[in-house]
């Protein structure tokens, strides 16, 4: 049997509180996790009792053959014996030692240090060289960021947990570093759970989501399936984003590109493109639907598509469309009257350029050059 | 000067403040970390003895440490020396009464200290005691450190359960307050002016050197 990490457990908090989970996931190899849902969920009381600082009343958690916390045979391991790596939201580095002393920190005896050591060389992977000496607060969020992470990985951890790791940082520094977040985590190569309720961190970091609301898991799978068929309407609410698709740049001219998505092309913005592959968002109130293509007009994408369901959502439905992939839109009941609009029916998807997200695709394992 | 109580005194809260460092610490640093919800007890405990009038406490030391309470008579029958009227006696006395002066500075600071600091210590496989000597302590040293003062200053000017406890037995338990006591009940003002003036001087040098080291006014 592959390792697994299981986590089924309840946490009751004295105000009465009660946050539940249940998950298996691969405790072996490259993987990324998001627990995603709305502030205050108990996401982050998740990962505290994975990491061993919280402790739950209930179930039991575990780790390939260990037992980290079994409420019935009232055994807790302490976050010292669990092999977990924990990356805080606000990094939690410690301010009266340097870079290089902060990334050693872990390590024992004086492996850590010298200029061969594994802090040296996390120095030099994280591209901290010329920092060693700096404090924690002379030194970029960016920078801070992959001390943290630096710090977190020279112990080896079998599991890592990063709660909200971009939020700490500014817009554009959080743009680039999503995605050399991805990078590095890959390189790590351990199974990674991860703390967000950014829906665009959650899709480009993570490969499987699990959503949380009010304590609960409402829906979890692979981030493709979640994001494009939210299991009900309070899911599709906390997605926020419902199509997520991945396209091939085909071509490239004056800051615009052409994607092509399975058998569709579709006009975008993009400043730059390092990337090939691209992963593309669309939320389904940009998506506006049609009976014909219009003869003119500002909008650039039309796309063929049939109806597979209509979900109604108070004033709104929820389209759902086969347009050779499956695209969200949100109409009002008026629009769907006027439309006529039922399931199996054809009908024209407009999307205009800009309101198609566009975020270069991480690099997989193994194609990296 | 009456220098044999000078000496006496120093040694008295030199000692206090040592034995109440080693001691304040962890009791401060429970007091700061733990979730338990009866540690108000605890807290209560320390505090006492900033209410409680120096007789009473003095009181209860005596009976608690004299030749016939078990601790008293074990001490007699391992040392042949009684604690009540000795410098272990004020010692001990002087130890309990400057306890909350120790210990609420530290457990202030402490508390101050950002508790993830500790948990990404945990997580990092550090043990609680060492992350206790290479975090929290630390980035508690300042807090640390008024209360150190804090207590060595009070010490020198304790009063009360020293008189209680000790008994005011020149060169063994009669400190700098309790001269000056002696030397207003004999009339002689001019010498209880000179030593009551050394320890104002004392008193206040120590306080605005407390202060301004929190305000940053003084480098250390």
């Amino acid at each position: 049997m592959r390792p697994e990490l299981l986590a089924d457990f309840e946490k009751t908090f004295p105000s009465g509180t009660v946050i539940r989970m249940s998950m298996r996931r691969p405790a072996e190899g490259f993987s990324v996790t998001a627990l995603f849902g709305p502030s205050g969920c108990g996401k982050t009381t998740v990962l505290r009792c994975l990491a061993g600082l919280e402790r739950p009343q209930k179930g039991r958690i575990e780790f390939d053959d260990q037992i980290w916390f079994d409420a019935e045979k009232k055994l807790c391991r302490p976050p010292q014996s669990r092999d977990v790596g924990l990356l805080f939201q606000d990094y939690a580095l410690f301010p009266h030692l340097s870079v290089e002393q902060n990334i050693a920190y872990g390590l024992r005896g004086r492996a850590g240090k010298g200029k061969s050591g594994p802090a040296a060389e996390l120095l030099e992977r994280f591209q901290l060289h010329g920092l060693a000496h700096r404090l924690p607060h002379e030194i970029s969020g960016g920078q801070q960021q992959r001390v943290a992470l630096a710090r977190t990985l020279a112990r080896r951890p079998k599991l890592l947990l990063l709660d909200e790791p971009l939020s700490a940082l500014d817009g554009p520094t959080r743009e680039e570093l999503r995605l050399e977040l991805r990078n590095l985590l890959a390189d790590a190569g351990v199974p990674v759970v991860m703390v967000t309720h950014e829906a665009l961190e959650a899709a480009t970091l993570a490969d499987y989501v699990v959503v949380m609301d009010q304590g609960r898991v409402r829906q979890e799978g692979p981030m493709a399936e979640v994001f494009s068929r939210p299991a009900d309407a309070a899911v599709a609410r906390i997605v926020g984003v419902e199509t997520v698709l991945h396209g091939r740049v085909i071509a490239t001219k004056m800051g615009m590109a052409t994607v092509a998505v399975g058998e569709a092309e579709l006009l975008v913005i993009a400043p730059q493109l390092p990337a090939d592959e691209v992963d593309l968002f669309i939320r389904a109130q940009d998506v506006a639907l049609a009976p014909t293509p219009p003869s003119t007009g500002s909008v650039q994408n039309h796309l063929r598509g049939r109806v597979l369901t209509l979900v109604p959502e108070g004033p709104l439905i929820r389209v759902i469309l086969d347009c050779g992939f499956v695209l969200t839109a949100l109409i009002t009941t008026r629009a769907r009257d006027e439309l006529v609009l039922r399931e199996g029916d054809a009908v024209i998807a407009s999307i205009k350029a800009a309101a198609i997200h566009v975020v270069p695709r991480p690099h997989a394992k193994g194609n990296r050059q | 000067m009456d220098w044999p109580a000078v000496g006496l005194t120093v040694q008295l809260a030199f000692g206090t403040a040592a034995i109440l460092l080693v001691l304040g610490l962890p009791v401060a640093y429970w007091l700061a970390t733990t979730r338990r919800r009866f540690k108000f007890v605890i807290e209560a405990l320390v505090a006492l003895p900033i209410l409680l009038p120096p007789t009473v406490l003095g009181f209860y030391l005596l009976l608690a440490l004299g030749p016939r309470s078990p601790l008293g008579s074990m001490v007699l029958s391992w040392t042949g020396t009684a604690i009540p009227f000795s410098f272990t006696g004020i010692l001990a006395a002087s130890v309990v009464f400057n306890l909350p002066f120790a210990v609420r500075p530290f457990t202030s600071a402490f508390a101050a200290v950002n508790r993830r600091f500790l948990e990404a210590s945990w997580c990092l496989g550090v043990s609680p005691t060492a992350t206790f000597f290479r975090i929290a302590l630390p980035l508690a040293w300042p807090g640390v450190l008024t209360g150190v003062v804090l207590s060595f200053a009070h010490a020198v000017g304790e009063f009360g359960v020293v008189l209680m406890v000790g008994g005011n037995i020149p060169g063994v338990t009669r400190t700098i307050s309790l001269v000056v006591y002696d030397q207003v009940q004999a009339l002689d003002y001019a010498a209880a002016h000179r030593t009551a003036s050394v320890l104002l001087a004392f008193s206040f040098v120590v306080l605005c050197a407390t202060f301004a080291t929190q305000r940053r006014v003084l480098p250390i």
